[in-house]
């Protein structure tokens, strides 16, 4: 980790959170028109802070922070090219789950700060959602690292020179998708935030500076996840012809469009529904991906 | 870690962990307990972090945050006044329990200060994740698996303490006091034959005490 | 079909009044707002109803600056003008409300906090009830319908829904209405009331994909809300309006859809003709209750009820998509088709049947509504209510019964 480090990373952040919202124009059918973009972001910046009268003023202000440092953490530890790997940490994948894991206190604390029923329902049903997919994001990424046999993600990234990890361990990646698009509360596993079941849930009540660091925060985490499961799963940079930080690019942005696009195609889950599917599916699932990886580790990595 | 950058993340660190603890107890809201407490042991991470235990520290971070969330969850779902804003005094047995914190106090840092702690510097470059994933495995694989069952048991047993009828939530007349209702559902739990709870069952019809909201 | 990114904006009336009084408002280039703040337009009518004024200034306050008002038509034709309700709210005072829901009550912190107290809800735990309020102008209702709900948890334990909204006829079907009331030749008349059947059973079902989170559905309805929003009946392109409206109907029929409305809200036939119920509601129980099945111009059409058995929010959909294809059908066959004049004393309008000036089945319906979603977790329980498709308007019959009233429609088509 060099200096320029987390000057690259807040510029990576800011300039993919835009890119981001492209996408999304993009995946949406509508033009993208990427100076439009600004111009409203600056516009909802220039908003005056509303306080409302809820519930806790101290987790109401705090919450934003806390999203914005869990996603800005969450992006760092993503390895985006053999230069630049991040914050390279020999237990990156472990810290990529522990900064997600932040999202969950963040989005309560929003909830419930605010003090609407609406919004708060949104932190709980938030919650509830995340205590049943945590785990299943977190034993998916211990299977992906075990044939790496380290929790680095570059090295989880090299590991797969001759084959990505998707083919290897389609059952990982199929629980680690969902996860990670709940995590980033992203549709159709957006429960917390429902524009019209909840009039925005969690995140309804603020305005102005705090609704543009959640706005970034929540294209950072998209990001991030993204970037995640193209580095442990689509062998991030690895790829011929091309440079390596392009490939990274363009799988993430590949992974990107592919989760805002099943978004659009499917209804938002209703919670029991989701609810069951995560411990009487993906939690069984995921203790066995682990066994599985286990056994491919000792088969064919070794 | 040079040793002037660890005493700077060490010593305020461990200040920060000592006040945001205190001031779990002295707040009444559930969610800001929970979340101060919170606070203190995710901080306790990044002393982890900075004494050169990465895996540690970095799985510190990563499971305080879901064991808090889950916390609160089950306070504000079961505690009256989960906002705090009643002023209720939450303190029982003042004398006894502050006679019972100060012995623990003292034992436990008799037990700290008495002990033979080993002395080898240790560098950052130490292989901390095999040594304990190999300790995990080995040696102390009882005491986790012992402690997960032990958490697993007083979760689903505190749930059914509190439901009326127990667990197939029968619903209690009301003004029956909620001691009875606990020796009671523990009694139709125990005698009600399976073991276990299943997940996900949310099969029942609707409830015949909402007969009456009918149209 | 690529369109230039939409301003988010506060829609007053909801898109599919909107959309029943002529005006695209994706053409307008608004889209809805998922919360005021992030709103800088209020998309307004021109005159708005006494009943929602407050509810509006509560909107205008919740907007943040810079916010600007534009008219976009004359959906209510009566009431109070917009620009003179806004001028003469001064301030941005929050008071105790928050949110959307207007005079709701700020939930857990409130009431008997020693003691929790009351039936144990469906897992066996006491919890407290949280009261909403879904104020006329809430996102999740059409405008002007109202839903005093009490929730355990997140269930419903109670609830009750009313319209708001007074007027002689229902806004929300103008061309039924003009129809039922005026002089027209048949092939004209069943065009038009063809057609308006169809851009309501679209426009519906936009809003309940919006309401369930499913773009695809909800660009698919849009496609044919705008095929079907044309100056002039000629011009309308069938083609277009009946492609989008059977790739509506086959997502309708998905497991996806019915994983959301299968099984709720369940009315019986008994029931359904107890009430006197009307329209889709009342077919999709299974009680054939069609005004045009009585009719020999549409005898003449190949007209058939289209009758579901399970009486549930996915049956309701279903008959409404599928009425919506075969309303364009029928609009088509009667373009320029001499046609048997026939007995028109009642009109089969989008939401049920238009008779002598009132609408029998739809107060009953607002009223059972209500009570039919208690025990449903929140999300459901929305999505069961807009299954009903409620009118918001609470039609005053005239005093003069009998005869059929004999009134010129009064330019509220267009």
């Amino acid at each position: 980790m060099s200096n320029w480090t987390p000057l690259a990373i807040l510029g990576l952040a800011l300039g993919g959170a835009w890119a981001v919202v492209c996408i999304e124009q993009a995946v949406a059918g509508a033009r993208v028109a990427p100076a439009l973009l600004i111009r409203r972001a600056a516009e909802q910046l220039g908003q005056p802070l509303a306080v409302p009268a809820g519930r806790d003023a101290w987790l109401y202000h705090l919450a934003p922070p806390l999203l914005l440092v869990a996603a800005v953490v969450a992006l760092a530890t993503v390895p985006w090219a053999p230069g630049f790997r991040g914050v390279d940490l020999s237990t990156g994948a472990i810290l990529f789950s522990a900064a997600l894991a932040y999202v969950t206190p963040a989005v309560f604390m929003a909830g419930w700060g605010a003090g609407g029923p609406l919004a708060v329902l949104g932190g709980f049903r938030f919650i509830a959602l995340m205590l049943g997919f945590a785990m299943p994001l977190a034993m998916v990424v211990t299977a992906v690292a075990a044939p790496a046999e380290s929790l680095r993600p570059a090295a989880i990234v090299e590991v797969q020179h001759a084959v990505p990890m998707v083919v290897v361990q389609p059952l990982a990646a199929a629980l680690f998708v969902p996860a990670a698009m709940a995590v980033a509360l992203l549709a159709p596993f957006d429960l917390a935030t429902a524009p019209t079941e909840l009039g925005g849930g969690a995140f309804s009540q603020y305005t102005g500076l705090h609704a543009g660091l959640i706005a970034l925060a929540r294209k950072i985490l998209v990001l991030a996840v993204a970037g995640m499961t193209a580095a442990l799963f689509l062998a991030g940079w690895q790829g011929p012809f091309l440079p390596p930080a392009i490939w990274m690019a363009l799988k993430t942005g590949a992974v990107v469009g592919g989760m805002l696009w099943a978004g659009r195609r499917l209804p938002r889950f209703e919670l029991e529904r989701l609810l069951t599917l995560a411990w009487v599916v993906a939690i069984p699932a995921a203790l066995g991906v682990i066994v599985l990886a286990g056994l491919i580790t000792l088969l064919f990595y070794r | 870690m040079s040793d002037l950058a660890t005493a700077l993340v060490f010593w305020p660190s461990a200040a920060i962990m000592l006040v945001t603890g205190l001031y779990v107890f002295r707040t009444s809201s559930m969610a800001r307990a929970g979340l101060l407490l919170l606070a203190s042991l995710g901080i306790e991470g990044l002393i982890f972090l900075s004494l050169a235990s990465e895996f540690l520290g970095v799985l510190q971070l990563l499971m305080m945050s879901g064991e808090m969330v889950i916390m609160v969850f089950f306070m504000v779902m079961f505690m009256a006044d989960p906002g705090g804003l009643m002023g209720m005094d939450m303190t029982h047995d003042k004398r006894r329990s502050a006679a019972v914190a100060a012995g623990v106090a003292a034992a436990l840092g008799a037990v700290a200060v008495a002990t033979d702690w080993p002395g080898a510097v240790v560098t950052g470059a130490a292989p901390d994740i095999e040594q304990i994933g190999f300790e995990v495995m080995g040696r102390s694989m009882l005491s986790f698996l012992f402690a997960g069952m032990t958490i697993l048991f007083a979760m689903v047993g505190g749930i059914l303490l509190a439901k009326h009828g127990g667990r197939l939530g029968i619903p209690a007349p009301a003004g029956e006091p909620r001691d009875e209702e606990g020796a009671g559902a523990i009694g139709s739990a125990l005698a009600g034959g399976e073991a276990g709870v299943e997940p996900g069952v949310e099969g029942e019809p609707e409830h015949p005490s909402h007969g009456s909201h009918a149209p | 079909m690529v369109v230039r990114p939409l301003l988010p904006a506060i829609l007053v009336p909801d898109e599919q009044a909107w959309t029943m009084a002529g005006v695209d408002v994706r053409a307008a280039g608004f889209e809805a707002a998922a919360i005021p703040a992030a709103a800088s337009v209020l998309a307004g009518p021109a005159l708005i109803p006494a009943s929602l004024v407050e509810a509006l200034r509560g909107m205008w306050d919740l907007m943040g600056e810079p916010r600007r008002l534009e008219v976009l038509g004359d959906p209510f034709a009566a009431g109070v003008p917009l620009a003179q309700v806004l001028e003469g709210h001064a301030g941005m005072d929050h008071g105790e409300d928050a949110g959307m829901d207007h005079g709701e009550d700020a939930g857990m912190d409130h009431g008997d906090m020693m003691e929790i107290t009351g039936e144990p809800s469906r897992d066996g735990l006491v919890m407290e009830a949280t009261d909403v309020t879904l104020g006329p102008l809430s996102p999740a209702l059409p405008t002007g319908l109202m839903a005093d709900l009490s929730l355990d948890g997140d269930v419903v334990a109670s609830c009750r829904v009313h319209a708001t909204l007074e007027a002689r006829r229902d806004a929300l079907a103008p061309r039924a209405w003009a129809a039922a009331t005026g002089d027209s030749v048949a092939g004209e008349r069943i065009v038009a009331v063809e057609l308006e059947r169809a851009l309501s059973h679209a426009a519906w079902l936009r809003r309940f994909a919006q309401l369930l989170g499913w773009p695809l559905l909800a660009d698919h309805a849009g496609d044919a809300v705008a095929a079907l929003l044309a100056e002039a009946s000629e011009s309308i392109d069938f083609d277009a309006a009946r492609l989008a409206l059977e790739a509506s109907r086959r997502l309708v029929e998905s497991r996806a859809f019915r994983s959301r409305t299968a099984g709720r809200a369940v009315i019986d036939v008994a029931g359904a003709r107890a009430l006197g119920l009307t329209g889709p509601i009342a077919r999709a129980c299974g009680a054939p209750e069609d005004a045009r099945c009585r009719d020999a111009a549409y005898a003449e059409l190949g007209f058939e009820p289209v009758i579901r058995e399970a009486g549930d929010a996915a049956a309701r959909a279903e008959v409404r998509a599928e009425e919506a294809v075969a309303a364009v059908d029928l609009a088509q066959g009667a373009l320029g088709a001499e046609l048997p004049a026939g007995r028109r004393w009642t009109v089969e309008g989008p939401r049920g049947a238009i008779c002598d000036g009132t609408t029998p089945g739809a107060a009953q319906a607002v009223a059972l509504a209500g009570g039919l979603v208690i025990g449903l977790e929140w999300s459901a329980a929305l999505a069961a209510l807009a299954s009903f498709d409620l009118s918001p308007w609470k039609v005053r019959p005239d005093a003069r019964r009998g005869a059929h009233t004999v009134r010129t429609s009064q330019g509220a088509a267009r």
